[in-house]
């Protein structure tokens, strides 16, 4: 799912911020950078863990 | 006492103390005193009858803009209606006197806001109260209100409850009706009140439950009141504790809480949740993306004028790939699953609530056994991963854990026994372990 060493999360910023209509200053984007690895560090866990074919990817469910 | 002479002994003590707290960010004085004349007219009975409380500022009050602790929304046309939770309390005869103070859009755990002020533990002033409900968990320490309202995504509940030392419920996901509330994560958004002991916290808990169509997230459960079992004891309930994640990177208050818990709860082992730290990867992208979704036009228009704590980092969440909430749904899903297959031999686990004290506001770093990490993420260490599967959680505090300060631990139960949870921490409070009294300051 995610290959920290081929993932470059400034190039991703830039690329990505206009799809979603942020207009972001150059500054701002080494920040929100920042700010993605920390998200990618904090998430690597789950973007590592292989799922089996029949995982629910239903966002609400009964508990 | 009238429910009016409790009224004005409430709003009383916000004006006498609120000046240190900053629990408030509005205090509904007018409101407040009508519906209290109103109760009195009523001649109500029931346990909650005349008796004050406030709501987090993410819930609807009418006549007031909600601001969910927004610079943006302070200016927002004022709500048409209650939020059904604030109804709820005042028709079983409570009366609100406010709306309290949290971190923006619920997206934190200290209540270090910067357009209202930070929050102040009653506790020790120059420490944060938790978050991201806060203001919620600060007015029931210092004695201001008995009962408040807040939410939980990822322990916005149970991390202010710990710091605070003050009992909270939060229910399974889907039991409460979240309408009127402004949401932060809807996958994992939890309502739930906070009290000082275990029986007003039951019959505010009772009063909250009931079928609302406006939330379709709420799942249709018969309303199962807790307080008429509460005393039932501990009878053949299954406790033990919960290890591996749950053991990690804590303070020696968290570790020592977690034990006397255990002990007086009698708890036979320990299970260890495999998924927990994956569970709680995917409730942080889940929650990076959900949180960042809701507040893309804000963020497009109005960026600056958010909490700068957080611009950046709703402006990442906004940009994670599709592909990877994908996966962490299943992630979830996955975890959910594995605790259910666990949850076949106990009834009730225990963990911490917050892996320290509350530490100073403007702390960045927490260190603990020799690691060193960001601490405002850290401090839902342990609740994240419970959150993320929606078990139900009580979280008691015990008192004077690290010199002043208290400290909470999660009592997680199966889904929907929430019941089993308020039989144990009756249990906790009747043998002195856990209590909440008002904030020594804070006494009369």
């Amino acid at each position: 799912m995610l290959d920290p060493k081929n993932f470059d999360p400034g190039a991703y910023v830039a690329a990505v911020a206009p799809a979603v209509g942020l207009e972001l200053s150059a500054e701002r984007q080494l920040r929100v950078a920042e700010a993605l690895a920390l998200v990618v560090k904090l998430g690597a866990a789950a973007l590592t863990r292989p799922v089996s074919e029949s995982a629910e990817p239903a966002a609400m469910f009964r508990p | 006492m009238s429910a009016l002479e409790n009224a004005q002994a409430a709003l009383a003590r916000i004006a006498a103390h609120d000046g240190q707290v900053n629990a408030f960010t509005e205090v509904l004085a007018e409101r407040a005193l009508a519906q209290a004349a109103r109760v009195d007219a009523a001649r109500l009975t029931g346990p909650l009858v005349g008796m004050p409380f406030a709501a987090k500022n993410l819930f609807d009050l009418k006549g007031i803009p909600t601001r969910a602790g927004s610079k943006i929304r302070r200016n927002a046309p004022p709500a048409t209606a209650d939020a059904t939770l604030v109804a709820r309390l005042e028709a079983a005869g409570m009366v609100c006197v406010g709306a309290l103070n949290m971190d923006e859009f619920a997206y934190g755990f200290t209540t270090e806001n910067s357009h209202d002020g930070p929050a102040h533990n009653p506790h020790d002033l120059s420490r944060v109260a938790g978050g991201s409900s806060g203001g919620s968990a600060a007015a029931v320490a210092a004695g201001m209100v008995p009962v408040s309202l807040g939410t939980d995504t990822n322990g916005s509940i149970r991390v202010p409850a710990s710091l605070c030392g003050v009992f909270g419920i939060k229910p399974s996901y889907g039991r409460l009706p979240r309408s009127g509330a402004t949401l932060f994560v809807a996958a994992f958004d939890h309502v739930g009140p906070f009290a000082r002991d275990v029986a007003t916290l039951a019959a505010g808990y009772d009063a909250l439950q009931g079928p609302d169509a406006a939330d379709p997230a709420q799942v249709p459960m018969p309303v199962e009141l807790v307080s008429p079992g509460m005393e039932a004891g501990l009878g053949d309930l299954r406790i033990g504790r919960l290890g591996g994640w749950f053991d990690g990177p804590q303070t020696p208050a968290a570790r020592t809480a977690v034990a006397a818990v255990a002990k007086a709860l009698g708890a036979s082992g320990t299970a260890v949740w495999a998924d927990a730290e994956a569970t709680r990867a995917a409730a942080f992208l889940i929650t990076s993306s959900e949180g960042a979704g809701f507040r893309l036009p804000e963020l497009r228009e109005h960026l600056e004028d958010f909490e700068p704590l957080i611009q950046d980092r709703l402006l990442a969440g906004a940009l994670l790939p599709a592909a990877w909430i994908f996966h962490a749904q299943r992630v979830r899903a996955m975890g959910k699953a594995s605790m259910a297959a666990l949850l076949a031999d106990w009834d009730i686990l225990i963990a911490p609530a917050t892996p320290t004290t509350a530490t100073p506001i403007g702390q960045e770093m927490l260190t603990m056994q020799g690691v060193t990490m960001p601490l405002r993420p850290s401090l839902g260490l342990y609740t994240q991963p419970i959150s993320a599967i929606g078990l139900p959680v009580l979280t008691v505090p015990l008192q004077n854990a690290a010199g002043v300060l208290p400290i909470g631990v999660q009592l997680i139960g199966r889904p929907w026994q929430e019941a089993a949870l308020f039989r144990a921490a009756r249990v906790l409070e009747q043998s002195g372990v856990c209590a909440a009294p008002v904030a020594a300051a804070f006494r009369v």
